[in-house]
């Protein structure tokens, strides 16, 4: 007992101990300059530290060769498929992974428990039976008929959206495989579903199909990911290889088709009078040409054909297949010219997309092309076909699914138009972003969804400059997102639920502000504000054309844009997209300070810290702020000459008259405090205002929080009186909260009073 | 896990699917919510969620409101209880559309202060981007001792809606994510 009573107050002596030494921890490296060594991968002979892909980069490639039946009456499509497998990696293969998406789909498909749920305190009787009196589900998915190489069954095995085949002997490397699939699925309704592809059914029971991720699909094999075999849950999109593909799809004689590559068979499935329209179009650099008028497009709707015709399309380099097909669709086209190519600029859309559709579809693309071309590389397919699709917005190699459709009576709000235009450069973006830089998306969506809607606004605001009436009423294309202020309100949301830009698709809160809007205003902020435009276009430049038909890694962005500039960026990295940190940055104080020849009590101590015991014996000029004991009225509006004689002395003694001439002698001398509450370090942009009304904008790097992370301070040597003083005035980077922006502190009007006052009376 | 308390759940879906009315079957909004997860949508994403900034402006003895909602979200829900004829954009008439408005926050906003429940005044609402903001104020609040929003906003036609409500009052600030298993936050200035 004595010996425990012992002990516990030798314990809380020693603790006592410790408490009064209050010597901090050590620490590791918590700079938020520190180069990114722990986030990003190790360079390797694959990927380089440059961001290029290395010496011994490879990738695999997938050709296929399909047979395609759409069935009209019954919505079923029946394919088959020979896909030849070429193993350019240094590694054996045991097996190889097939993608079956469809399989998302399925009756017993596990996405639809992805989400936790529970049972509301009150429920609409409707929403009740919808969630736990279900009715029989869809039967969608893949019905695998065969696996077969050399005319023998494969062995195979499905793990749910994905296929494994196992091979006879691993394909060894340098070696290609070839093996065919037979299957069928039942195509969805996608205005019902909400599905990526499938069909429409229009007033007069006609059809409209947009189809794809309808066939099995090899999965990308790297030497990132292995084998890419994350199972396709929903949200996190496509990963797959490049390959030439062969495509015969038979449809109804009466539909138009039209899809990924070139139609090779055109005269057997155009009429002459269609082709001739073509060759127009074909040299028609202006203005669109129709292929296919509203009038015989609604002519044939009226019919309802029942004999067949195969269209055989064939594209070269491609990483995926798209088609749509229907009787009732509009087309015209026009060409671009680019130095290697034309391309053509191709709409197609039912009655229901007029009259906006024939006024803008082409419009978009072909200014799609012109924008991004010029910011990546030349267009290096022979098309780019936008489709108009209920509520849709989806993009594949040369065709892409959009929505925009005016009203009954044929009237619009800008909202469709807008809307609609938007989505056709952002689906003909893709074409670039992922198509073609051909990015991870089951894995990184911000990587072509971020860089896509980047050079959609890019895009949008030449659209607008281009077309100002369509733009009537704007003083500019009035983009939803790219502006840094337009995503203030999602980085100063609840951290709970929002995650760093690098996380996978199906792990974001709001992937629409995650994997699009952020990423694309951080793009924006870096070229206006952090790298300024030749820096940032060059590198971007060189990014893309780096990593064209190949597949970059989020790690190859980030080391490209530092490598092919020379402005470190890590920093902007981490904040920006490995962090859910946001950018708040203020003025915490401003003081004016006064030159004098006389120790002050502070100049004391601090020369006594230096061994200068009387401050008499050493030259030094002091200064004092109006809050010091030595601060006397006088020492107002004096010039620092006149103030210290010790200073006039040392400019007599030490330059000449003509020199003297050529110094400036301020007459303020301030120091500002800025502070940092925000977690990601960002230039300070500061707009000083003189007392005589001129401004003068001053950037201090990012670099200056690198020692101070909360608040640095900065010494203003002026000409003239600051009267005020304004952190980042033209909101260029996206700070949370501008109360502390400026100083004298603004009595700022709230969004409620401001609303109020604007709408008085 | 209570019903939709991760914003990840909130199904996302194109904009036009809810602009036209006759999409807008019971069925086919239970169709949506069970489905949409899955086949989720493409390359415009969007979520179940309204934003609101509640500050309790002293001076002017009021609580200034300005909350954010989705157009199509809005327009979707007043279609179904009003007007299916009525689009929420600049172009309509904007006096049936107050209207409408008033009495919907009314019915769906309910704010008591100090055990009393307050009725709300519309200052007016404009239109930004996907969003109409709409502004509402609660005038006369001389002193608050206790506090509570209670909001279904919206959830009446998407039962997944969260409504996000940040909340100034004095020095406090509080943040609440009422869904339609919790709609209500409760805040205390006598303790």
């Amino acid at each position: 007992m004595l010996l425990a009573a012992f002990l516990l107050l030798g314990t809380s002596t020693y603790a006592q101990e410790e408490q009064t030494q209050e010597r901090p921890m050590g620490h590791e490296n918590t700079n938020k300059f520190r180069q990114l060594y722990n986030e990003m991968s190790t360079p390797n002979e694959y990927r380089t530290a440059s961001g290029a892909p290395g010496h011994a980069y490879y990738q695999n490639t997938a050709d296929y060769k399909m047979s395609i039946n759409l069935n009209d009456d019954t919505q079923i499509i029946q394919g088959s498929e020979t896909i030849t497998y070429t193993n350019n990696s240094p590694d054996n293969l045991e097996y190889l992974w097939v993608q079956l998406d469809q399989n998302v789909r399925e009756k017993n498909s596990p996405a639809k428990e992805k989400n936790g749920e529970g049972v509301g305190a009150v429920s609409q009787p409707g929403s009740f039976v919808g969630s736990f009196m279900k009715s029989e589900p869809f039967d969608g998915g893949f019905k695998i008929q065969e696996v077969k190489a050399n005319g023998r069954d494969l062995k195979h095995t499905i793990n749910w959206t994905m296929m494994r085949i196992d091979m006879p002997q691993p394909l060894k490397a340098g070696e290609t495989y070839t093996f065919s699939i037979k299957w069928s699925y039942l195509i969805p309704e996608h205005t019902v579903d909400r599905a990526r592809s499938g069909y429409e059914t229009y007033a007069d029971g006609n059809k409209g199909y947009i189809i794809a991720q309808f066939f099995p699909r090899m999965a990308v094999y790297n030497d990132v990911e292995g084998w890419q075999n994350y199972q396709f849950w929903g949200n996190g999109e496509f990963a797959l290889p490049f390959g030439d593909y062969e495509v015969d799809i038979t449809v109804p004689k009466d539909h138009l088709l039209d899809g990924t590559g070139e139609i090779t068979n055109l005269k057997d499935v155009y009429s002459k009078e269609e082709m001739k329209r073509w060759e127009q179009a074909k040299k028609s650099y202006d203005k669109p040409v129709i292929i296919r008028t509203q009038a015989e497009a609604e002519t044939l709707a009226a019919g309802n054909v029942k004999a067949t015709q195969t269209w055989k399309l064939k594209a070269e380099n491609v990483r995926d297949f798209a088609f749509t097909s229907s009787r009732r669709y509009i087309m015209d086209a026009q060409a671009v010219k680019f130095p290697e190519r034309d391309v053509m600029a191709i709409s197609i859309y039912p009655p229901e997309g007029n009259p906006l559709w024939e006024e803008y579809s082409t419009k978009a693309i072909v200014q799609t092309l012109d924008t991004y071309s010029k910011y990546t590389f030349n267009y290096p397919y022979p098309k780019a076909i936008s489709v108009h699709a209920k509520g849709q917005g989806m993009e594949y190699p040369m065709i892409c699914w959009n929505y925009g459709r005016p009203n009954e009576d044929g009237t619009y709000s800008d909202r469709t138009k807008f809307g609609m235009i938007s989505v056709i450069i952002h689906e003909v973006g893709h074409n670039y972003f992922p198509m073609i830089v051909n990015s991870d998306e089951r894995q990184w969506g911000w990587m072509d969804e971020g860089l896509d809607t980047f050079m959609q606004f890019l895009t949008e605001q030449e659209f607008g400059q281009n077309f100002p009436d369509a733009i009537k009423g704007n003083d500019a294309y009035p983009s939803r997102r790219g502006a840094p202020s337009k995503i203030v309100g999602y980085m100063k949301g609840d951290q709970q639920y929002i995650a760093p830009i690098m996380s996978n698709p199906e792990n974001a809160f709001n992937l629409g502000a995650n994997a699009y809007g952020k990423p694309a205003t951080a793009l924006n902020i870096l070229r206006e504000t952090v790298m300024g435009h030749e820096l940032f276009d060059h590198a971007f430049k060189t990014y893309a054309q780096r990593w064209m038909f190949k597949h970059p890694s989020p790690e190859d962005f980030f080391r490209t844009m530092e490598d092919a500039s020379a402005v470190d960026l890590d920093w902007f990295w981490r904040g920006w997209f490995y962090s859910t940190e946001f950018v708040d940055i203020g003025l915490k104080e401003v003081k004016q300070y006064y030159v004098t020849d006389n120790v002050t009590e502070e100049g004391k101590q601090l020369l006594a810290r230096y061994g200068v015991t009387d401050p008499s014996t050493i030259e030094a000029i002091y200064v004092v702020d109006e809050d010091s004991p030595e601060f006397t009225e006088d020492m107002r509006g004096r010039d620092i000459l006149e103030s210290s004689t010790t200073l006039k002395e040392y400019l007599m003694d030490n330059f000449t008259p003509e020199e003297r001439a050529k110094i400036n002698t301020p007459k303020f001398l301030y120091k500002v405090v800025f502070e940092k509450p925000g977690g990601i370090p960002m230039p300070i942009i500061v707009e000083y205002e003189y007392a005589d009304g001129t401004k003068k904008k001053v950037t201090y790097p990012a670099q200056v929080w690198r020692k101070n992370d909360a608040e640095v301070s900065k010494a203003i040597a002026s000409d003239k009186e600051i009267v005020k003083i304004t952190v980042d005035p033209d909101l260029e980077t996206a700070d949370i909260d501008t109360d502390n922006n400026s100083w004298p502190k603004a009595k700022k009007l709230g969004e409620f009073d401001t609303f109020k006052n604007q709408n008085k009376g | 896990m209570s019903y939709g308390i991760f914003i990840e759940n909130d199904k996302a879906r194109f904009r036009e699917s809810v602009t036209n009315p006759c999409n807008f079957t019971m069925k086919n909004i239970i169709l949506l919510l069970l489905v949409a997860p899955l086949m989720m949508a493409v390359s415009i994403h969007k979520y179940y969620l309204s934003v609101t900034d509640l500050n309790y402006n002293a001076e002017a003895q009021s609580i200034q409101i300005v909350t954010r909602i989705f157009y199509d979200d809005l327009e979707a829900v007043i279609q179904e209880r009003y007007d299916t004829d009525i689009i929420v954009d600049a172009t309509s008439d904007q006096k049936a559309l107050d209207n409408y408005l008033i009495k919907y926050f009314q019915k769906k906003m309910l704010i008591t202060i100090n055990g009393e429940q307050r009725a709300l005044r519309f200052v007016g609402k404009k239109y930004e981007d996907d969003f109409v903001v709409c502004y509402i104020e609660v005038p006369d609040v001389k002193a608050i001792k206790t506090f509570e929003i209670e909001s279904t906003v919206l959830m009446d036609v998407f039962p997944d809606q969260k409504n996000m409500v940040h909340t100034t009052i004095g020095e406090r600030k509080k943040s609440f994510l009422l869904t339609r298993a919790n709609a209500k936050g409760l805040l205390n200035f006598t303790k």
